[in-house]
């Protein structure tokens, strides 16, 4: 067992774990073309920096609003569009409808900042139809006000990435072992009692173990997606961590300020991760360890 | 698992095999030279060709790392002159691009160590970042045996260039002073003379003007609304510096006569041209897109006819306005286009719409890799000669499609190439093929002295002909100044540059809200609000940094 | 699921009904972009600047075609494209279900420590700069190996294809380990065939990912010899972007004349995206019905 994971191992050391030796320059004051240790230390000064920046405070409250969005709807659409897909009869039309509902995951976001702009802008296809049915009197600024931000980002990733979050709850669905069928109708199940008391039950490690690394990964908020779709007006609205430590690092020539940053989101990434699965393995006796 | 493994081994001997195939290409040969020239290189007395160059022995190859682009547009357009060069001059020049963002690529360059002999269009902060890692070589040395022509053309600007110990590192590209307008406010020029072109001088009037032909045209052929004025986001970069000028602020600040720097939200000025916004917008008049808009969906709308004046670079009217509807309405006529003027708040005295940088905004360097960095000196103390601008930027002469032509030392224009600028028929692709600009690395834009009046880019030589041009220019003239001394960057890694970012930030979220408040008082609150915060964040520190350097620049440069 | 063969109630007829109905809607909200991008394409490229375009094209026009197909860099970016696709997904998916079945096995002492040496790299990364040298000085810039050696294994994925193949009942291997089978074996033999919806699940997403990938291409392989068919469409969105940096008024003004119309950036998004969107149907038939293990377990 020891020797087929040995590869493994190296292979791990080498592509990911010796590029880390660039966590330290977090600590240090690293300009670029200096060789990497012989930069300044600064101890904890870069984390002192964010954590008195004058946007820390909006910057995490977006992050985790958005991300908190994103856990209770980008979460539960998959599951409940892999649940009716299945349900769907005529093969051919369920086949059909899968490969559409993948299809906006291949576009990228600046077309679709641009078809965002077309629908929901203060002339776009949205505001006509609001004004021409008499639900409001002047056109609503979706893009242009802070307000909306949250609700537009999500559903936008809603609609671009749920088809394709499907697909892993069908290969979970198509797994399900025939004979639970059969042992389902003995019992006399309905169609709702199939889903409830066997597809459910046996896709639930993919739901949990899903749910984990989404509550892992709840400081990653998007980033494409805020520079394309955000706008100074709802700036307040759409910096979140990682677009804030591109500005503030990369793009200022700052890495040691953006290495601080990811670092920080790494521990704490890694933490909630840990902290998910122990509850999880209590409360539902699942664990992804 | 023999299937299995049989596609793994497949797999990976089929990309091997094609791995090694690919090896075998070989860039394609340069095509024959001119025979009768590589035979008189025999004689031992150097030969000099007709621009006056003397000719090296060795072939001096210069590859230059010039930012951001489309390598492969890049490699086409650059084909026809680099060839010529090396055919006449002996030199190779190669430019260089990726499709990286240009401040990333430079940080991964000068971590890696892997970079070109020469980079070029770099900010002087970027430039002043390889000098300090000691990557950028001196050059005053080689300036000083072989680049007399580099210091007469530079001329006072010269003693600029070197860093505090006096060493020399950078020359600019883009430098001197062309006499051609930048920016202005527009207005569409048929409906205009068909109100009977009432005179106007200041931003309200304009306004006045404006708002007297949106009632004129209320909707546009497809019934959509239209507005005034409408703007590209981000508004406060690419508009309000604009305006500011017209109010008699140079480049957004206010410089006072000592060269104290005052940023405009913190002047009346401010205050003044954010008023003339806010009414444009209480009357419904201002595009409520105009801080979203990105420049492709503010065109589409500049493009239907449904904004009346602009304020921005003069292109944009042109790139955004008759350039399209010469090709997509076969009725178009000449007039339908808008045209460019020029504005200046009442009791102002002079309005400063355009800001030039005669010393030059971007800077070239020669880096520890260049092997014979007195050769590439050589060169471009020839290229930066007029002759050697006049084939930069206008490209080779003497070829089938040339635009100019070079025989017995004096130069001309080819007929067809002018009046096609003139008439405004000119095929800018043919431009870019030519390889007009795209090896440039010491040259200026400015008049060229030889003649007073021709310049690098070649469609703004006939300005006086052309009669758009010509109207834009006389409408302008007045309101271009020298902003050499007020051109600053914050160095790299210096503390400000966040403190400038962060600002950045909340100006034009800030000022979006003030421009549209609802009512007087409350934009005048937004604004005092939006004061406040900024010179909380450090605005005053960035004032003092300017002024500093301004008034350095006073003593020392001129 | 299938029809279970006893007559519908009316109640599951009219879920049906209106199940039906809503995956129509949403299909068309799904395929809208396709259908703009579509009409975007077809138009004339000075026109499209002009807006307004949403189902149809408004001055129809191939140009942006007979341009895209003239160049025939096109068609070795198609070609490096697929041999990454094939290369990098059949490696990827093969070593990370490895993986993914040894981080299962109940006796085996590693199977924790494994685990956690793969979650940490989810969440800590070297940075640009670090990754960069590596590439560099493992000797990976410029050569087709950068496309799959460094995406071989994927914490991501091996938790996945380890949490399916967690819930195979434990009889199925034990019964090959008593038959002297190797581990390397029963992976092959026994894990893949009952684990296929995983596999094909994990196919999909990695091709897509190798496919969609631009970062890297243009990053490492910068001297363009292996060109993807994706960096194309990048070129040429990212020279909208690198307009930005022009300060120069002349200079912007030729650039932005030169820039690529929007009607070729949609046709390059159609040629780009069509021949990836049809990777999926191939691989659904593995999600479409069952597994039976009771055939395996026979």
């Amino acid at each position: 067992m020891w020797l087929i994971s040995i590869p493994m191992i190296l292979w791990v050391l080498v592509f990911c774990y010796i590029p880390m030796y660039g966590i330290i320059i977090a600590f240090m004051n690293y300009i670029p073309g200096k060789p990497m240790f012989s930069s300044d230390w600064v101890g904890f000064l870069h984390f002192k920096t964010f954590f008195h920046s004058p946007d820390f405070w909006h910057v995490i409250r977006n992050t985790l609003a958005i991300s908190g969005l994103g856990i209770v709807f980008g979460f539960t659409a998959p599951i409940i569009l892999a649940l009716l897909l299945n349900e769907l009869r005529g093969r051919i039309f369920k086949r059909f409808v899968q490969t559409v509902s993948y299809l906006p995951h291949f576009i990228s976001w600046v077309v679709v900042a641009s078809i965002l702009f077309a629908t929901l802008g203060n002339e776009g296809f949205m505001n006509d139809i609001l004004l021409r049915l008499g639900f409001i009197d002047k056109p609503i600024s979706f893009l242009g006000e802070g307000k909306y931000f949250w609700g537009v980002l999500t559903t936008t990733n809603v609609w671009k990435d749920v088809g394709w979050a499907t697909i892993i709850y069908l290969s979970a669905i198509a797994g399900v072992d025939s004979e639970l069928y059969d042992a389902g109708k003995v019992d006399g199940l309905g169609r709702f009692g199939m889903v409830w008391h066997i597809i459910l039950p046996s896709i639930r490690p993919t739901i949990v173990l899903l749910f984990i690394l989404g509550i892992g990964g709840i400081l990653n908020a998007g980033f494409e997606q805020q520079l394309l779709i955000g706008n100074s007006q709802t700036r307040e609205y759409y910096e979140v961590i990682d677009t804030y430590a591109y500005k503030y690092g990369i793009q200022l020539g700052n890495y040691s300020y953006g290495a601080a940053i990811g670092f920080l989101k790494g521990i704490i990434s890694l933490l909630l991760v840990l902290a998910a699965n122990r509850i999880s393995k209590k409360a539902l006796d699942t664990s992804i360890l | 698992m023999k299937k299995s493994l049989m596609l793994l081994v497949t797999v990976v001997f089929s990309f091997t095999a094609l791995a090694g195939c690919g090896g075998g290409s070989k860039p394609e040969q340069e095509a024959g030279g001119d025979k009768t020239q590589s035979d008189s290189s025999q004689i031992s007395e150097k030969k000099v060709n007709e621009f006056g160059w003397e000719m090296p022995d060795k072939t001096i190859e210069i590859n230059f790392y010039s930012g951001q682009d489309n390598p492969d547009k890049v490699n086409k357009y650059q084909a026809e002159l680099q060839k010529y060069i090396l055919e006449k001059f002996n030199v190779k020049l190669h430019n260089i691009v990726y499709d990286v963002d240009q401040k990333e690529k430079l940080n991964l360059m000068l971590a890696s160590g892997d970079y070109p002999e020469v980079i070029t269009g770099l900010n002087e902060s970027q430039a002043q970042q390889w000098v300090n890692q000691g990557k950028a070589v001196e050059i005053g040395q080689y300036v000083d045996q072989s680049g007399a022509n580099i210091k007469s053309q530079l001329e006072t600007w010269y003693k600029s260039y070197p860093s505090q110990d006096g060493k020399l590192y950078m020359l600019p590209k883009y430098w001197g002073l062309l006499p051609i307008p930048d920016n202005s406010a527009h207005i569409r020029n048929d409906w205009y003379v068909a109100m009977g072109s009432p005179s106007f001088e200041t931003p309200e009037q304009y306004y006045d003007i404006l708002k007297q032909m949106q009632a004129a045209h209320p909707k546009n052929a497809k019934g959509e609304k239209t507005y005034a004025l409408s703007g590209i986001a981000p508004v406060t970069t690419n508009m309000v510096p604009t305006l500011a000028g017209m109010w008699g602020l140079q480049n957004g600040y206010k410089v006072s006569p000592e060269g104290d720097m005052t940023h405009w939200v913190n002047t009346e000025e401010g205050l003044e041209l954010t008023k003339f916004m806010n009414q444009i917008y209480r009357d419904g008049l201002l595009d409520p897109d105009t801080f979203v808009n990105k420049f492709d969906e503010w065109k589409a709308k500049f493009s239907s006819e449904r904004i009346m004046g602009h304020i921005g670079p003069w292109w944009q009217s042109w790139n955004a306005g008759h350039e399209v509807w010469q090709k997509t309405n076969k009725d178009w006529k000449e007039d339908q286009r808008y045209v460019q003027v020029a504005l200046k708040a009442a009791g102002v005295e002079k309005s400063y719409l355009s800001p030039k940088n005669a010393r030059g905004g971007t800077f070239t360097i020669i880096t520890d890799k260049a092997k014979h960095p007195e050769d590439i000196v050589k060169w471009m103390n020839f290229s930066i000669t007029d002759m050697g601008t006049r084939l930069m930027g206008w490209g080779a002469p003497n070829q089938p499609d040339s635009v100019w032509k070079f025989e017995n030392g004096k130069w001309s224009w080819v007929e067809e190439a002018k009046q096609a600028i003139i008439n405004a028929t000119w095929n800018y692709d043919k431009s870019d093929t030519l390889g007009q600009t795209y090896l440039m690395l010491v040259e200026g834009q400015g008049t060229m002295k030889d003649d007073g009046k021709s310049t690098l880019w070649f469609d703004q030589n006939f300005n006086n002909e052309a009669k758009w041009k010509k109207v834009m220019n006389d409408n302008l003239k007045d309101t271009i100044y020298d902003n050499s001394l007020g051109s600053i960057t914050i160095p790299a890694n210096d503390p400000l540059l966040i403190t400038q970012q962060q600002i950045d930030d909340q100006l034009e979220t800030l000022w979006a809200k003030t421009v549209m408040s609802k009512t007087e008082d409350e934009m005048t609150n937004n604004f005092n609000v939006l004061k406040d915060k900024l010179n909380r964040a450090g605005l005053h520190d960035i004032e003092k940094y300017r002024s500093d350097v301004y008034k350095d620049r006073m003593k020392n440069w001129k | 699921m299938e029809t279970t063969g006893i007559k519908p109630s009316i109640g599951s007829r009219i879920f049906d009904a209106i199940n039906i109905v809503f995956m129509i809607v949403f299909m068309f909200v799904m395929l809208y972009p396709f259908i703009n991008l579509l009409a975007i394409s077809l138009n004339d490229g000075v026109d499209a600047a002009r807006g307004g375009i949403y189902f149809f094209p408004r001055v129809f026009s191939l140009d942006s075609y007979t341009f895209l197909l003239k160049n025939d860099r096109l068609f070795s970016g198609l070609w490096v494209s697929i041999l990454r696709v094939v290369v990098g997904t059949v490696t990827c998916v093969f070593m990370t279900g490895l993986l993914a079945y040894v981080v299962t096995i109940r006796n085996f002492s590693g199977r924790k420590f494994l685990r956690i040496l793969f979650l940490i790299t989810m969440y800590f990364g070297g940075g640009l700069i670090p990754t960069y040298l590596l590439m560099v000085q493992l000797g990976l810039t410029n050569t087709f190996n950068v496309y799959w050696i460094p995406g071989l294994l994927n914490a991501y994925y091996m938790l996945l294809m380890a949490s399916y193949m967690q819930g195979l009942p434990d009889s199925l291997f034990e019964s090959a380990r008593i038959d002297g089978a190797s581990e390397l074996r029963i992976y092959v033999s026994v894990v893949i065939p009952i684990s296929m919806p995983v596999f094909a699940a994990i196919a999909v997403f990695s091709s897509v990912g190798h496919w969609n990938s631009w970062f890297d291409v243009i990053l490492y392989n910068s001297n363009g010899k292996w060109d993807t068919l994706q960096t194309y469409l990048r070129k040429l969105l990212l020279e909208v972007e690198a307009l930005q940096q022009i300060q120069d008024a002349q200079a912007a003004y030729s650039k932005y004349r030169n820039i690529s119309s929007n009607t070729l950036r949609a046709a390059v998004t159609m040629v780009v995206t069509l021949p990836i969107a049809c990777v999926y149907p191939f691989m659904q038939k593995y999600f479409v019905g069952g597994i039976t293990l009771g055939a395996v377990k026979g």
